[in-house]
């Protein structure tokens, strides 16, 4: 027996508030950055906030930036998104290009995606539009006046073809053959 | 080249003109079968079709070719992409690579696509993030091999926007590139 | 009795096996104290009235002025700040402040939302009628109305109001806040936005927050049709036609599974049909579906317009009452 549902949630695809229908909007509203100023494992994340946090938070008007120094601490960087959820990272002895990168996943995501389990790839409210098909999708309308047991519905029509029919139709295709070829004469 | 498959029943204009009360709401677009030639039975359903198209009365679907897979999208769809995909978020895109469009009466059957600039479909990119973490466990018995590996995708969400027959059908595509 | 035999005879070995092999389980090393510590804390905390939520305002990585120019950026709306502070004060708050004040003699004037929430109420509620009328024309006036209610509902605000991230930046003295402030913030936002930039961009604001509300849902599931057979004999009897039901298909008669459909018609032509499990239901169904078509609003219908310019104008006199009938 498997506990993986102990610690790993599944759920579907959603969106929050039908985000991209009308316009769209970032889903991380903040994030805080807790680093410590001679920790040497705060080393890549002093470099990022020393060099690109400013235009980070320039071409983010709509994210607010914490920054939260402390000593003897580790590195960590905390995302909160619009839906609630909240994002705890350790950047602990990351280099500048790598925090580069984790932080723009932080900030593209919608929320705290990595923790539920995607059961299917694509959500649609309309999962038929020409209709569904349903028992009485191309029933013949006869059936409805007809009085059954009947001998035209109840044949059996699911029957091999039998030899004596198989030669039967032989027959009767070379004879229209031969009538074809008297006319073209 | 897209061919028109019109289901069953021929497709006849019995759309009659003008505001003719709550009963002109009831009227079909599905007719019964007439005998008539193969071209002009063509010819008569293209002209529906097109009529249809103009109208816009109903829902349409397309399937998609996106990064290797074929998606059915309609309005309002979500679709999430995995892999290494350049779109950022709030980017807003085209899918040009579309296999078949669909409203409720007729379908379009690209071969393998339908031509371009027909159908539009567009898709706003919603969110950019990574997978959860999946265990790649390997063990085989008795030989002394085991090897574990964890890896999470690139995972794009799309919001499906439009699904639109944009142009009329044997009729050269406006703005293609 | 065999099985008791086997067991007999298992025992001696499994006993001596235990002795030769030590017995190890594979788990994570957690001591035995930790539950029962955990228990207690649980029990301790449950007593003091159970778990404190922190407001994230009395945080230190808190700053107001940056969390409310950052709520207008997010949005893309130019907020007048002092609106838009305005607007996400409640009056819950206000009421604390004055107490604080009185206590220590001073007398500063915080104005709360409650105005701004009456404005924005107000244009709320016209614009997504004017809206609704405009994306579904066939749909009669009391649809239209019960979808609006629906969509301006405390709940549907609320939840708007929540997913704007308003939670933590609204004043009130309590915290979590509940979906009555949240839905109020929201109707002040929308307040302070047509005050600091105008209609349009308040419209375009509402629509695309809250009209995208019904986005992928089942418009006639707003509007419960008491009598639909009634509704729509009524409304061909203006037309002077009549409609005719008739039973098309059953399966499973006599079963617990029996279905029936039934289709009307009328003049000889199927208008729509419907499935029940008896036939008075089929043909209520049926006869739902047929007024589905009369107002445009069936299954496979045209996407709802989301992008609506400007304040759709009104249109009024082809839409039918259906009460008067």
């Amino acid at each position: 027996m498997s506990n993986k549902h102990l610690f790993l949630n599944s759920g579907f695809v959603r969106a929050p508030l039908q985000n991209g229908v009308g316009r769209y909007v970032c889903q991380l509203q903040r994030i805080v950055l807790k680093f410590c100023k001679t920790h040497g494992s705060c080393r890549g994340l002093r470099d990022f906030i020393e060099q690109d946090l400013v235009d980070f938070a320039k071409q983010n008007p709509g994210v607010v930036v914490y920054l939260k120094p402390r000593r003897h601490r580790g590195p960590v960087a905390v995302a909160e998104y619009l839906n609630g959820d909240r994002v705890w990272m350790n950047l602990a002895n990351k280099t500048h290009s790598e925090i580069t990168k984790w932080i723009e996943v932080l900030r593209t995501q919608q929320g705290d995606i990595a923790s539920t389990r995607l059961r299917k790839y694509q959500y649609t409210d309309h999962p038929s539009i020409q209709g569904p098909w349903t028992p009485f999708t191309f029933k013949n309308p006869e059936l409805n006046t007809a009085v059954l047991p009947d001998q035209k519905f109840g044949a059996n029509d699911r029957l091999p073809m039998s030899a004596t029919e198989q030669l039967r139709l032989m027959f009767e295709k070379q004879k229209l053959e031969e009538g074809d070829v008297k006319t073209a004469e | 080249m897209s061919v028109i498959r019109a289901g069953l029943q021929k497709i006849t204009n019995v759309l009659r003109n003008g505001p003719g009360g709550i009963l002109s709401r009831f009227i079909t677009n599905v007719a019964p079968v007439e005998r008539k030639s193969e071209a002009e039975t063509t010819k008569d359903v293209i002209a529906t079709c097109n009529k249809l198209i103009e109208e816009k009365p109903s829902r349409n679907f397309a399937i998609v070719h996106l990064l290797g897979k074929q998606w059915r999208v309609t309005d309002g769809d979500l679709l999430v992409v995995e892999g290494y995909w350049p779109p950022n978020i709030g980017d807003e895109i085209k899918l040009e690579k579309v296999l078949v469009a669909a409203t409720k009466d007729f379908s379009l059957i690209g071969r393998p696509l339908v031509q371009p600039g027909l159908v539009n479909v567009t898709a706003t990119v919603i969110s950019k993030g990574l997978s959860h973490t999946r265990t790649h466990f390997k063990k085989k018995r008795r030989k002394q091999f085991m090897r574990i590996n964890f890896q999470r995708a690139e995972q794009t969400m799309l919001r499906i926007n439009s699904v639109e027959i944009a142009s009329k059908i044997n009729e050269p595509a406006k703005n293609v590139f | 009795m065999n099985k008791i035999a086997l067991l007999a005879r298992c025992v001696p070995l499994t006993t001596k096996l235990g002795q030769v092999v030590p017995i190890t389980i594979q788990c994570q090393k957690i001591s035995r104290w930790v539950a029962p510590t955990l228990m207690e804390l649980k029990k301790r905390e449950d007593k003091l009235g159970g778990k404190k939520v922190t407001p994230r305002n009395t945080f230190l990585e808190w700053n107001l002025e940056a969390e409310l120019f950052a709520f207008g950026k997010r949005l893309n709306e130019d907020f007048d700040s002092d609106l838009l502070l305005e607007a996400f004060t409640d009056r819950s708050y206000v009421i604390k402040e004055e107490m604080k004040q009185k206590e220590m003699n001073i007398d500063i004037k915080v104005k709360d939302n409650r105005q701004l929430a009456e404005e924005g109420e107000k244009f709320i509620k016209e614009y997504i009628q004017l809206y609704l009328e405009a994306v579904l024309p066939k749909f009669p006036q009391e649809g239209v109305a019960s979808i609006r209610q629906h969509l301006t509902s405390e709940d549907i605000l609320a939840n708007v109001s929540l997913h704007l991230g308003t939670k933590d930046i609204i004043l009130a003295a309590e915290y979590p806040v509940d979906k009555f402030i949240l839905a109020n913030a929201f109707k002040a936002i929308v307040g302070a936005l047509l005050q600091s930039s105008g209609e349009e961009k308040a419209a375009h604001f509402v629509r695309d927050f809250v009209v995208t509300q019904i986005q992928g849902k089942d418009v006639n599931e707003y509007w419960a049709i008491e009598d639909p057979w009634g509704m729509l004999t009524g409304l061909l009897a203006k037309d002077n036609t009549t409609v005719e039901p008739r039973l098309i298909g059953e399966t499973g008669k006599n079963t617990l599974l029996a279905c029936y459909r039934v289709g009307l018609y009328v003049d000889k032509k199927m208008i729509s049909s419907g499935f029940g499990e008896t036939v008075a239901t089929a043909k209520e169904m049926a006869a739902r579906e047929a007024l589905k078509k009369i107002f445009g609003t069936e299954d496979h219908m045209k996407p709802i317009n989301f992008k609506l310019e400007g304040i759709p104008k009104r249109t009024g006199h082809t839409r039918h009452q259906i009460s008067a009938s």
